[in-house]
C-alpha cells in the first residue's frame, strides 16, 4: 500500500468564508442556459412541417421585408399574421418559440424609451415591433430545425461548401464545447471551497482551454470526416416538393407583393 | 454518510435520470456503481455530488438535507464540497490551471493552511501519484493517463472525506492502473469512503465491500462483494 502523508489521514477542520460564490454559479448558470437551448430537439407539425429550404426562405424573407420596411402598417400586417400562427401553438411550444422575442421587445422598449422625451413616437413604436417581429421569424425557424437541416437548407441557395463547412462545424462545436465547459465549470465549483480571490482568472483560464480544445477537436473531427470520405461536397435537400411547400412558396410570393405594395403604393 | 430516499432525478424536469433510489453508504464503506453503458453511474455520482437535485424523495449527506435551497448557502456548499471529492470521467474537463503545481495547489489556497503546508500538499500529492516530472507542465498538454493522474492529484490535495470516482482506471497504463489501486487499498485503510463507477471487475474485486449495479437508472441489486 502507498504510505499516504500525515495531513491525509486526518481530518481537516474548515470553516469556509462568507464569500457566495454568485459569480461562478451565474456564469455556469448562463452556459448552461445556452446547452439547453442547443441541445433542444426540433418539434413538428403546422410552420414545422415545410421543408427545410421553405422554412429558410420563409424566415429570410420575413426579416428582410421587416427590416427594410419603413411603413408600419407592413410590418403590423406580419405581427398580425406571426401572432395569428403563434396563437394556433400549445402552451409549452408558445413559450420555447416567444421568449427570447419577448425579451429582445422588451429590451428594445428600454432602449428607445428616451426617444420619447424628444417626440419620436414613430421610432418608439416602430422598432420594437420589427424586434418582435424578425426574432419570432427567427424563433420559430431555431425551433422548427436542427443542425444538419439547416445545411441542407444552405446548400440549396447555393451557397459555398467552405462556408457551410464552417457553419456546420461552428455549429457542432457549440454544442460539444459547451458540455465540456459546464463540465470544468462543475470542477471548478466543486474545488472552489473556500475564499477565491481569482474567479474572473479560473473563468479566462476556463475559456482559454476551451479555445485551444476547440482547435485540437475541429482538427480531429475534420480528419474523422474525411477518414470517412467527407470531401468538403454538402448535398442538396433532396425531399419531394409537396403542397405544404408550394403553401410555403405563395406565402412567401404574397408577402413580397405585400412588402412593394404597402411601400410604393400607400 | 450518504442516503437516499427515494431520491429520483431528470434532467430538465423532463427525462428521468435516475429513479426512487434507496441506500445508504456509511463512513469508511467502497462502493461499486456498476451497470451497462448509459444505466445512470455517472449521473448517480454527479447527484452525490450535489451538481443535481432531486426531484422527488431526499438526499442526505451526514444527516444534512442536499437539495437546491440547500446549497444556495455559499457557506454550507463549500463545506459539503470540500468533504467530499470528485474525479471526473473526463479528466481534461477537471484541468484548468497553467500548470499541474497550480492545479494541485487550487485547492489548498482556498483553505486556512498556510503557504508552506499548502505547497508540502502539492509536493506529496505529486509524489503520491508519481508526477513530480510534470510540476511546471501545462495540464492541457499531457497526455490522457497522465491527465487523470494530476485530476486525483488535484482532489486528494483538498483531502476529502469522501472520493467519488467516475471510471477512475480509465487511460491509465498497467502501472498506472496499479498506483491507482494501491491508492485506493490505502485511502480506504484510513477510513476514507470511496464510491466509483467502473466496469473494471479487478477494481470490484479488490477495492469494494458492496456493489450497486443499475439498469436504466433503477438499482436492480446492491450485494456485498467481500
Amino acid at each position: 500500500m502507498s504510505a499516504l502523508p500525515e495531513w491525509l489521514t486526518t481530518r481537516d477542520e474548515f470553516a469556509p468564508g462568507k464569500e457566495s460564490g454568485a459569480f461562478l454559479r451565474k456564469s455556469a448558470n448562463a452556459l448552461a442556459f445556452v446547452l439547453r437551448s442547443a441541445r433542444y430537439m426540433p418539434e413538428r407539425g403546422g410552420f414545422f412541417r415545410f421543408s427545410p429550404p421553405v422554412k429558410l426562405a420563409l424566415a429570410l424573407v420575413t426579416v428582410l421585408f421587416v427590416s427594410a420596411s419603413s411603413n408600419f402598417a407592413f410590418v403590423a400586417t406580419i405581427g398580425v399574421v406571426l401572432l395569428s400562427y403563434l396563437a394556433t401553438l400549445d402552451a409549452r411550444r408558445l413559450a420555447r418559440v416567444l421568449t427570447p422575442p419577448l425579451e429582445a421587445f422588451v429590451a428594445s422598449v428600454l432602449i428607445l424609451a428616451p426617444s420619447l422625451i424628444w417626440g419620436q413616437t414613430r421610432a418608439f413604436w416602430i422598432v420594437p415591433v420589427k424586434t418582435l417581429a424578425t426574432t419570432t421569424a427567427l424563433s420559430l425557424l431555431a425551433s422548427s430545425m436542427n443542425w444538419n437541416r439547416f445545411t441542407c437548407a444552405f446548400k440549396s441557395f447555393g451557397l459555398p461548401n467552405a462556408l457551410i463547412f464552417i457553419f456546420d462545424l461552428t455549429l457542432k462545436y457549440v454544442v460539444v464545447f459547451s458540455e465540456i465547459c459546464l463540465e470544468t465549470f462543475d470542477a471548478l465549483r466543486l474545488r472552489s471551497v473556500g475564499r477565491n480571490r481569482r474567479q474572473a482568472r479560473s473563468l479566462g483560464a476556463i475559456a482559454g482551454l476551451t479555445f485551444l480544445r476547440a482547435q485540437d477537436a475541429a482538427k480531429d473531427q475534420f480528419d474523422a470526416m474525411t477518414c470517412r470520405c467527407f470531401s468538403c461536397v454538402y448535398r442538396r435537400y433532396r425531399a419531394p416538393f409537396r403542397l405544404l411547400d408550394a403553401l410555403g412558396v405563395i406565402f412567401i410570393l404574397l408577402e413580397t407583393t405585400a412588402f412593394w405594395y404597402f411601400e410604393s403604393v400607400v | 454518510m450518504f442516503e437516499m430516499k427515494n431520491a429520483t432525478y431528470s434532467y430538465d424536469g423532463e427525462t428521468t435520470a435516475l429513479s426512487a433510489l434507496n441506500f445508504t453508504i456509511v463512513q469508511g464503506e467502497a462502493v461499486a456503481i456498476t451497470g451497462d453503458n448509459g444505466c445512470g453511474k455517472t449521473t448517480l455520482l454527479r447527484a452525490l455530488n450535489g451538481l443535481m437535485s432531486p426531484v422527488v424523495g431526499e438526499y442526505y449527506f451526514d444527516g444534512a438535507l442536499i437539495d437546491k435551497r440547500a446549497l444556495a448557502d455559499a457557506s454550507f456548499a463549500k463545506t459539503f464540497h470540500r468533504r467530499i471529492g470528485f474525479v471526473f470521467q473526463n479528466a481534461d474537463a477537471q484541468l484548468f490551471c497553467g500548470s499541474v503545481e497550480d492545479e494541485i495547489a487550487f485547492g489548498p489556497r482556498q483553505l486556512d493552511i498556510s503557504e508552506s503546508d499548502s505547497r508540502r500538499r502539492v509536493d506529496d500529492c505529486l509524489a503520491l501519484m508519481r508526477i513530480e516530472n510534470l510540476r511546471r507542465r501545462a495540464p492541457y498538454a499531457l497526455s490522457g493517463g497522465e491527465k487523470r493522474k494530476v485530476a486525483f492529484a488535484a482532489v486528494l490535495a483538498l483531502n476529502p472525506e469522501a472520493l467519488v470516482m467516475d471510471e477512475p482506471l480509465e487511460n491509465l497504463d498497467a502501472s498506472g492502473r496499479e498506483l491507482v489501486l494501491d491508492l485506493c487499498r490505502s485511502l480506504k485503510s484510513v477510513g476514507k469512503t470511496l464510491i466509483f463507477a467502473t466496469h473494471n471487475e479487478s477494481l470490484v474485486s479488490e477495492i469494494a465491500d458492496r456493489r450497486m449495479r443499475l439498469e436504466r437508472g433503477e438499482i436492480v441489486n446492491i450485494e456485498d462483494v467481500r
